[in-house]
């Protein structure tokens, strides 16, 4: 071959190369999915080595291993033991707390608009639910018997119970430790739910098929990292683990009734005075519908106020809002069963 | 950007870098694995765990083997461990996976003499590609853009952010490699 080339080398080999053809490309999406994933780790490590590089420099090594290990306690030990003090200035705050009130942040009964320090424990009880809210923006909200820790303004470990994360606006991606797996979100809004093995009456069957871990994903994208594979789960995917160790991917859609602790547990929409365009946003993103926006609905949304003084829509679901609010703006819901919102005249009570 | 500079920069948290690193082996990735496979979902997450795995173990290459060299060891665990996962094994070897095409390949991503000729009976095209897929840097896509989707230097010169005239002598390095290491299989 290597004679065969010295004769006209050049003008071999592009034709080898023409004949040969384009190699196969993969499609931008599958790209672009990767990209996110590998993104999302280079700067995990990024940022894990300069806080190694910082550590070595400024000998906090030892002082650091300390907090963390407070910290371990802190999440492992029951709520009476008193947590660690905060590491640094706070991360969140308070945005919402729901029913009695037996939640606690960093050694305190939480208030709205409380501070969040790094490293502080939440935990709530069978009544109550909070919402917590990021610098950046993002939201995470916690559910009824829940156990989690910010660890910083990027990682939230999960002990048991459920945390709903909207990264919305924010730049940087959130990661989700648990026992049985860690998330890592790509821009999105998703559930992590961890269940301790019930003991007891039931039956082996019946263990065997409660579900001890999930993941369900309302919108964008998750990357599961769980006993070395490593998983992706999308838009209307729930990822579920059960007892007996079998792992299924389930449909979850947007608007289904599992998300409808995340509302409750988020601050009310304050109705009164609000734009309809705001409202019906809220109402869509909350209740995971998407409206079917006309011109002509976009322009009224935007001129409407609505008027509830006496504060009767705050609070409720966003279908029940939806049903209050709209007939005073002369317009009804309608939805199909794929989630879509259509705003119809309001043609009276049939 | 060479393979060390390009590592050390990645490494150091340069957002151009990193890009230049995926766009560079993402392609050529996914190619090895889907002749392994021959499924693009499977290829896609094996390219995924890979590239993961590799960015956690960025710091630990040591540019003893080119870099797409070590990545192409990362995904052959990876696609081992698909076809444990599937209970099944893979009905044709890839003739990339031949130790002595393996070897030649693997000279040939890091620029190295050129090993005793292998692979007489395989299909010229998929050699061709294969060769391409490991010439150092940009060769492959190089040649690939010139002789292939027709582009002139200066187009090249565009895409490779560099002038016209070191895009000309990038075009006559890579031809030279190519012959090198199509010569070598």
């Amino acid at each position: 071959m290597k004679d065969h080339y010295t004769r006209d080398a050049d003008a071999e080999i592009v034709q080898l190369i023409r004949e040969a053809g384009s190699r196969p490309v993969p499609g931008a999406d599958r790209a672009a999915r990767v990209r996110a994933a590998v993104e999302l780790e280079w700067r995990a490590e990024t940022r894990a080595r300069r806080l190694r590089l910082l550590l070595r420099l400024t000998g906090g090594g030892t002082a650091m291993l300390a907090a963390a290990a407070t910290l371990f306690l802190v999440v492992h030990q029951p709520s009476t033991v008193a947590p660690a003090a905060p590491l640094s200035a706070s991360i969140a705050r308070v945005a919402a707390v729901n029913g009695p009130v037996s939640l606690e942040i960093a050694g305190n009964r939480a208030a709205v608009g409380q501070t969040i320090a790094p490293g502080s424990p939440i935990r709530t009880d069978g009544k109550s639910q909070t919402t917590v809210t990021f610098s950046d923006g993002a939201e995470l909200r916690v559910d009824k018997n829940t156990a989690a820790t910010l660890v910083d303004a990027r990682t939230i470990h999960l002990e048991h119970g459920a945390i709903y994360l909207d990264s919305g606006a924010s730049t940087g991606s959130f990661t989700v430790t648990t026992a049985s797996g860690t998330i890592r979100d790509i821009g999105t809004r998703f559930e992590v739910r961890t269940s301790p093995l019930r003991q007891g009456s039931g039956g082996q069957g019946n263990r065997d098929r409660q579900v001890v871990f999930s993941v369900k994903v309302r919108d964008g994208a998750v990357q599961l990292e769980r006993e070395g594979r490593i998983e992706r789960a999308e838009t209307g995917t729930a990822f579920v683990v059960y007892a007996d160790g079998r792992e299924l991917r389930e449909a979850v859609a947007p608007f289904a009734k599992d998300w409808a602790w995340t509302t409750a547990a988020a601050p009310p929409f304050i109705v009164n005075g609000a734009k309809l365009e705001a409202f019906l946003e809220w109402a869509a993103r909350e209740g995971g519908w998407t409206i079917e926006w006309t011109d002509e609905l976009r322009q009224k949304a935007r001129m409407t106020t609505l008027k509830d003084p006496t504060h009767q829509a705050d609070g409720m679901t966003p279908a029940g809002a939806l049903d209050l609010v709209l007939p005073t703006c002369e317009l009804s819901p309608d939805f199909d069963n794929n989630g879509r919102l259509r705003l119809k005249p309001y043609k009276g009570i049939s | 950007m060479d393979d060390q500079t390009l590592a050390r920069r990645a490494l150091r948290g340069d957002d151009q870098a990193f890009s230049e690193l995926f766009d560079l082996y993402f392609p050529r990735l996914f190619r090895f694995a889907l002749r392994r496979v021959a499924d693009e979902d499977a290829a896609e997450d094996i390219v995924q765990a890979t590239l993961v795995k590799a960015m956690r173990s960025l710091a630990s290459w040591r540019g003893e083997a080119s870099l797409f060299t070590w990545l192409c060891t990362i995904c052959r665990r990876e696609v081992h461990d698909y076809w444990q996962r599937v209970g099944r094994h893979p009905e044709v070897a890839p003739i990339d996976d031949a130790p002595e095409v393996r070897a030649a390949l693997e000279a040939l991503s890091a620029g190295g003499d050129s090993p005793e000729r292998v692979l007489e009976r395989a299909e010229v095209s998929s050699a061709v590609q294969l060769v391409l897929d490991h010439l150092p840097g940009r060769y492959g896509d190089v040649l690939e853009w010139k002789y292939v989707l027709g582009l002139s230097v200066a187009e090249i010169a565009e895409r490779l952010h560099t002038s016209t005239k070191a895009a000309e002598s990038t075009l006559t390095r890579a031809r030279l490699a190519f012959r090198e290491g199509y010569s070598s299989l």
